[in-house]
């Protein structure tokens, strides 16, 4: 799942005013983004779930420190903290938890993949519900909330630039159309594998 | 690949579009 994190970023924005957009939308992928270096070293791995070709759905993906469920705690807090000199409690608090969604909506998608603890100590079950056995499912949930973010968004947008005239309107209707072809764009590559 | 091009489109071109609204501050309350 791609597409379907910034969706929900996009949804959380509408009801978080005070968070800059961008925040949340990096926030949202921190798990992910620290993912790529250790991928790139060998350390996090993503293989074919047995008997299948590679595609959308059919990855397990062995990320056992930035998607362990205390991992993705630590980083979380992290992330949180990060803004919270110059942004405040709350705010770190949104930013915190938005990179915990990550780990929350993986849970939901992911092949029994997510262990409790970083490099599965303990060798504790690992979690996964699986939806991506049903990638249509799956692809409409993220369709579902890239849509329902961006109307979301769209709504408090406009909602903060009425009575500013029509510029900031135009504005809004802009940055709500942005992700809302973004995130058409992302869940397309990603259900078609077209850019790999 | 993907994830890339995401991260652009969503963390930089919509934080960009966003920008422009007349938000609230971080550290104001919420409104």
């Amino acid at each position: 799942m791609i597409a379907g994190h910034f969706g929900l970023a996009a949804a959380v924005k509408s009801q978080e005013r005070q968070v800059p957009l961008w925040a949340l939308m990096l926030g949202t992928q921190w798990l992910d983004v620290l993912f790529i270096p250790l991928f790139i070293m060998g350390v996090e791995t993503i293989v074919p779930a047995p008997g299948l070709e590679p595609g959308y759905g059919h990855s397990v993906i062995h990320a056992d420190y930035t998607h362990s469920f205390v991992g993705a705690v630590i980083l979380s807090v992290i992330y949180g903290l990060i803004f919270l000199p110059s942004w405040g409690r709350r705010t770190a608090i949104v930013l915190a938890s938005m990179s915990f969604s990550h780990w929350i909506l993986d849970l939901i998608v992911h092949r029994m993949d997510l262990p409790w603890l970083p490099a599965n100590a303990g060798n504790l079950p690992r979690l996964g519900f699986g939806l991506w056995k049903w990638p249509s499912a799956s692809a409409l949930v993220e369709l579902i909330l890239i849509v329902g973010g961006a109307w979301l968004y769209w709504r408090a947008a406009r909602a903060i630039a009425s009575g500013r005239g029509p510029a900031p309107m135009r504005r809004a209707d802009l940055a709500a159309a942005v992700i809302l072809v973004s995130g058409l764009i992302v869940l397309g590559l990603d259900v078609t594998g077209l850019v790999g | 690949m993907q994830f890339i091009i995401g991260l652009i489109l969503f963390v930089v071109v919509a934080g960009l579009a966003d920008s422009g609204l007349p938000w609230p501050k971080p550290t104001e309350p919420p409104r």
